[in-house]
C-alpha cells in the first residue's frame, strides 16, 4: 500500500483517529522496559533515582557477586548483599510460599535472595509455637479436669528454638551438599532462603491449632504439612529439574511433613 | 540526627526503671540487660539492611527517646494493674506507637523507605519485651532465690 491514510478529506474532524503509517521502521511488537520477573521490583540500572533504593543493581553483577563482595566471615559488609529487600519483595515471597504448586519460588529469588525472611520467620516461628503450644495445654487442661494445676511450661520454647533453627539451619545445608555431590548446581543462599520461607505458613496454622478438637488439629496440622512440603518438593524439583533426583525430592517431602507431625506431637499433644 | 545525645535516653530508661520500681517490680538489671542486647541487635541489623552504615550511638539514642510511650505505660502501672484487658490494650497500643516512631526516624535518617515495615518489625519486638516488663509481675523463682533458699 504505497498512498498513506494520513491526508483522507475528513481528518480536520473532532475525534478523527489519525492512521497509523507502517512504514517498516517500527518494530514488529512492543517490548516492555525491562519487566524481568525474574527480579522484583524490576530494578534496571536507572531505577535508582525514581523511588526504589535498590542496592547497585544485584542483577547486573550477579555473575561476580559472590567472589567480589565477600570479605570474609566477620565482616559484616559481606552480608548486606543478602538484605537488600525492601518490604513489598518479603511481602511478595510471604504470599508465594502459601501456593504449594508452582515451583516458581526460585525464580523469585534468582537475582536476590534474601536471609531477612528466613531468620525473622523462625524467630517469630519460636515464640509463636512455644506461646501457642502453651495456651493450647491450658485449654486442654480446662476442657478435662481441673485436679492439676496448669503452669507455664519455659521448656517449649527451648525445644523450639533448637528444633527450629536446626532445621533451618541444617536442612539446606544437607541439601546443598548433597545436590552438590550430585553434580547439581544448587545455591546455599538460595536453599536457606526457600526453606526458611517454607516455614513461615505453620504461623498462622498454630493459631487455628489452638481449637482443642483433636481430630481437627491433626486435620490442620496434616493439611498445613502437606502444603508446606509441596512447596518445598516443587521448589525443589524445578531447581534441580532431572528425574533421578526424583528421590531427594521426597526425601525434602517426607522431612517437611515430619517437622509438620513433630510440631503437632511435642507442641499441641 | 547529626547530633546523637544519649542524656535522654538514659533519663527515659531511668524513669522507666523508678515508675516500675514503684508500680511494685523492681527490675533495673533485665531493664539494662534487655537494652543492651536490643541495641546491638538493632544495630547489627540496620547495619545489614540499609545502604549506608549507622553508628551505635544513634541507634542507641532513638530507641531510647522512643521509648517514652512505654515510660508513660510504666507510669499507668503505678495506679492500675495492668495485667487486664485494658492494660493489654494500652501496652499493645503502646508498643505500636515506639515501633511506629522509631522506625520512622531510622527508615528517613538512613534513607530505607521502603524498607520501613521490615525495620518496625524488630524494633516492635525490642519494645514488646519491655512492654512485658510492665504488665506481668515476676513472680516465678531466679536462681538465686532457689540456690539460697
Amino acid at each position: 500500500m504505497e498512498e498513506s491514510y494520513t491526508n483522507l478529506p475528513t481528518s480536520h474532524l473532532l475525534g478523527s483517529v489519525p492512521a497509523v503509517v507502517d512504514d517498516g521502521k517500527s518494530s514488529p511488537r512492543y517490548e516492555a522496559p525491562e519487566a524481568n520477573m525474574q527480579t522484583f521490583p524490576p530494578n534496571n540500572g536507572g531505577d535508582r533515582g525514581r523511588g526504589y533504593q535498590s542496592l547497585a543493581g544485584p542483577s547486573e553483577t550477579f555473575e561476580q557477586q559472590p567472589a567480589s563482595n565477600w570479605r570474609g566471615v566477620f565482616s559484616i559488609s559481606s552480608y548486606t548483599q543478602y538484605f537488600n529487600v525492601d518490604t513489598d519483595v518479603v511481602l511478595n515471597r510471604l504470599l508465594g510460599s502459601f501456593f504449594p504448586t508452582g515451583g516458581d519460588f526460585f525464580s523469585k529469588i534468582d537475582a536476590n535472595p534474601d536471609l531477612y525472611g528466613p531468620i525473622w520467620i523462625s524467630t517469630t516461628l519460636i515464640f509463636v509455637i512455644a506461646a501457642f503450644g502453651n495456651c493450647a495445654t491450658y485449654l486442654m487442661e480446662k476442657n478435662s479436669d481441673m485436679s492439676t494445676s496448669w503452669s507455664f511450661d519455659v521448656g517449649y520454647v527451648n525445644l523450639a528454638v533448637w528444633s527450629i533453627y536446626g532445621y533451618a539451619l541444617v536442612v539446606p545445608l544437607g541439601f546443598y551438599f548433597l545436590l552438590k555431590y550430585l553434580e547439581s548446581n544448587p545455591s546455599l543462599i538460595g536453599f536457606w532462603c526457600m526453606w526458611g520461607y517454607s516455614l513461615f505458613i505453620f504461623i498462622p496454622s498454630s493459631l487455628l491449632l489452638l481449637i482443642p478438637l483433636e481430630a481437627l488439629r491433626w486435620i490442620i496440622i496434616l493439611l498445613v504439612g502437606g502444603a508446606s512440603a509441596c512447596f518445598v518438593a516443587s521448589n525443589l524439583r524445578s531447581c534441580t529439574g532431572g528425574s533421578d533426583l526424583t528421590i531427594v525430592v521426597v526425601a525434602a517431602f517426607l522431612l517437611q511433613m515430619a517437622l509438620a507431625i513433630f510440631f503437632k506431637v511435642w507442641f499441641f499433644p | 540526627m547529626d547530633d546523637a545525645d544519649l542524656a535522654g535516653p538514659m533519663l527515659f530508661c531511668f524513669c522507666f526503671g523508678m515508675f516500675l520500681l514503684l508500680s511494685g517490680k523492681p527490675q533495673f538489671g533485665y531493664i539494662y540487660g534487655v537494652a543492651l542486647l536490643g541495641d546491638l541487635s538493632i544495630y547489627f541489623l540496620l547495619n545489614l539492611m540499609s545502604p549506608t552504615g549507622i553508628d551505635a550511638y544513634r541507634v542507641s539514642s532513638v530507641l531510647g527517646y522512643c521509648l517514652l510511650p512505654l515510660v508513660l505505660t510504666s507510669l499507668a502501672s503505678i495506679a492500675l494493674n495492668l495485667d487486664t484487658l485494658i492494660g493489654y490494650i494500652l501496652s499493645i497500643t503502646s508498643i505500636f506507637w515506639c515501633a511506629y516512631s522509631s522506625s520512622g526516624i531510622f527508615v528517613s535518617v538512613l534513607q530505607m523507605q521502603n524498607q520501613r515495615y521490615l525495620v518496625a518489625y524488630p524494633v516492635m519486638l525490642f519494645y514488646a519485651s519491655f512492654a512485658l516488663l510492665t504488665v506481668f509481675q515476676h513472680r516465678g523463682e531466679s536462681a538465686y532465690h532457689k540456690f539460697f533458699r
